[in-house]
């Protein structure tokens, strides 16, 4: 028994080692990391903390990345993110679940002088976003899209075949893994949903049906959409994997 | 961060990744000198008149600095007491807002703010702006000298259906129709205006209802299934405010006009019917079905009664189709947009003449209230705002001042 417990309490050490230290990272290198760890931990839905992410990318694309502390402007993209897409989340919640993860075993802020300054500087950030965005606040979800291509080609797979590989759990995590990059900003929703979905295929081994017969037999996708260029497809493949040549290793 | 967003604070125990460490006087001044690259300064337009007020703002006209023929509306977004940063309701309005373009709806120009100065304590305050609209149907109504003929009176229900049937096929629910957030340009253009309360819906799927809130659509305009504690309403909830305002356009003030949710219950009773499981199947599953005190026996006398003011009989007809008790027997906006009332003689008709006879913008704020010793604005539900556009001068339109 007391074997079980080290081996558990072993395994438990190794995660807590690989929870990035936001502390020491240089610079903005584990912003994302931190919008996602965040909005898990405050239960939103995946697709609101991809557009927490993009809101990130969005803003560093306007501001100087020396000028502001990433982590709060992330909090406050966090927030804005759940308010527009209806799923709002405590600012005093936001605040204790970032500075948690900071602050690895801390427990909650007490309600003084550096939870209201904590609390004060994410509004105001929030703010800061959602004027620098435009208040332009619904861009086009690729999630929407690849939602809709994977059931239909589920419609298209034999049933069996469908089962045997987890292509839409793995297109889902290329497609959520990719905010990690500010790309996501460069390509449109519809094409980066193929994309996700296309390198899933390639990655699981798994080829449409039918499609060897296709002229090109990647053209299966331009039922999907019908302007994006094989070229095209690939660089936006290579983009989402070199999310994963990152160093630190995302969690 | 420290230098922007906690400007009267020292900087936030966050690890800092910024390079520059401002003092308090650099703050000050590099906040007031930020310049926003795409959310201009509210100066670029000059306040007019104040032309609403409600329980979320103010309503102001003012004129585009650039240029002295453009007029716009300016809605204050409130921000005192506001917990959780921008509030999520003006986050919702501004979505909707964007999304629906179309003749007939309100068009948002963009959202302004004022420059943070030491004055406001270093907090800017947000408007929505809008393109200006001269006057609003509670305003025309109210005043006698306005005379709607039958086409008009066809030409704005048609105008407020197409609004609708747009907005409704674009899964947003308005949730606060009223003759006073139906604005009409000079030019005899309707806009549906105020989306402070809108949200999008989705078709319930079986087994899990939405849950809505209840608590929308100002008491007088409020249809009986939201009375009876619906939560899993849709667009049936705006096409009885339809009926209600078309009944108005003959009416000239509010048809049913109850003071508590219950008498409310009462006078939709006295002018429909009684709420039975015969006329409206499902209605005992609501939740307030046998909390309120609903009349029984009523008969329905909606062409009975309104046949005195409405004597076009396919008007009677249609306001028959919007005023029905069971939201799933209701017109939608396509249906009635397909009544007979809009393609039989006199056929709808432009309103930009009879318009051109008023000098004076009519706004239901500025208007004297239509019952003496009622109070304009009591009636409306908690969380209503105002309406978002209306009017006072323009090139020639005299300000109504008191």
């Amino acid at each position: 028994m007391k074997d079980v417990i080290d081996v558990i309490a072993l395994q438990n050490n190794r995660r807590e080692k690989r929870l990035p230290d936001y502390r020491s990272a240089p610079g903005h290198s584990l912003a994302t990391n931190f919008v996602f760890e965040c909005g898990i931990k405050l239960g939103l839905q995946p697709a609101t903390v991809a557009t927490a992410a993009i809101f990130y990318h969005k803003f560093f694309k306007e501001a100087d990345k020396n000028d502001y502390d990433c982590y709060v402007i992330c909090t406050a993209c966090l927030c804005a993110a759940g308010k527009s897409r209806d799923e709002p989340v405590k600012l005093r919640d936001a605040v204790n679940v970032a500075h948690n993860s900071i602050n690895r075993g801390a427990g909650p802020l007490e309600l003084g002088e550096e939870y209201w300054l904590w609390r004060g500087a994410v509004a105001q950030a929030e703010l800061l976003v959602l004027r620098l965005l435009g208040f332009n606040l619904d861009a086009p979800s690729p999630h929407r899209y690849l939602l809709h291509y994977l059931r239909s080609l589920q419609e298209w797979f034999p049933a069996a075949q469908w089962r045997s590989a987890p292509v839409a759990r793995t297109a889902m995590a290329f497609l959520q893994d990719f905010h990690h990059s500010p790309s996501i900003l460069d390509y449109r929703a519809p094409h980066i949903a193929v994309a996700c979905l296309t390198l899933a295929l390639h990655v699981l081994g798994v080829s449409v049906p039918l499609a060897s017969t296709l002229d090109d037999d990647a053209a299966w996708y331009s039922v999907f959409t019908k302007d994006l260029q094989k070229e095209k497809n690939w660089e936006i493949m290579e983009k989402i994997m070199q999310v994963y040549s990152r160093e630190p290793e995302p969690i | 961060m420290q230098s922007v967003s906690a400007p009267r604070e020292s900087a936030p125990p966050v690890i800092s990744t910024s390079s520059t460490i401002l003092n308090m006087r650099e703050k000050e001044k590099y906040i007031e000198e930020f310049d926003f690259p795409f959310c201009d300064e509210s100066s670029k337009y000059e306040k007019v008149a104040k032309i609403g007020q409600g329980t979320f703002g103010e309503v102001f006209k003012a004129r585009a600095r650039n240029s002295n023929k453009k007029f716009v509306a300016m809605k204050k977004v409130l921000m005192d007491n506001e917990k959780e940063g921008f509030p999520i309701t003006a986050l919702r309005e501004i979505k909707i807002l964007q999304l629906l373009k179309h003749e007939n709806v309100v068009n948002l120009i963009e959202i302004c703010r004022t420059k943070a100065t030491l004055h406001n304590k270093y907090r800017s305050t947000f408007y929505l702006v809008f393109d200006f609209c001269e006057h609003d149907l509670a305003g025309l109504l109210s005043n006698v000298n306005v005379k709607f003929s039958l086409g008009e009176i066809k030409k704005v229900m048609q105008q407020l259906l197409n609004g609708l049937y747009y907005i409704h096929s674009n899964k947003i629910l308005h949730r606060d129709m009223k003759a006073a957030n139906v604005l009409i340009t000079k030019n005899g253009i309707l806009k549906l205006a105020d989306f402070g309360l809108a949200r999008a819906f989705s078709v319930a799927k079986s087994g899990q209802a939405n849950k809505y809130t209840n608590r929308v659509v100002t008491l007088w305009y409020r249809p009986p299934e939201l009375l009876l504690g619906d939560r899993n309403y849709g667009p049936p909830v705006d096409m009885w405010g339809a009926g209600c305002i078309m009944a108005e356009m003959w009416t000239r003030s509010p048809i049913m006009q109850g003071p508590t949710e219950q008498q409310q219950l009462i006078l939709i009773s006295q002018l429909c019917g009684s709420c039975t499981p015969d006329v409206w199947p499902g209605v005992e599953n609501l939740e307030l079905y046998n909390k309120m005190e609903l009349p029984k026996g009523q008969k329905r006398k909606v062409k009975e009664r309104l046949k005195h003011y409405v004597k076009d009989p396919y008007g009677c007809d249609l306001l028959d189709k919007l005023l029905q008790l069971d939201p799933a027997k209701r017109f939608d906006a396509d249906t009635a947009l397909n009544h007979d009332f809009f393609w039989t003689d006199p056929m709808p008709c432009e309103l930009a003449n009879m318009l051109a006879q008023h000098t004076q913008s009519m706004f239901e704020y500025l208007a004297p209230p239509r019952r003496p010793g009622h109070l304009r604005h009591h009636h409306h539900v908690a969380g209503a705002q105002p309406k978002p556009t209306q009017a006072v001068q323009d090139s020639g339109y005299q300000d109504r001042v008191f």
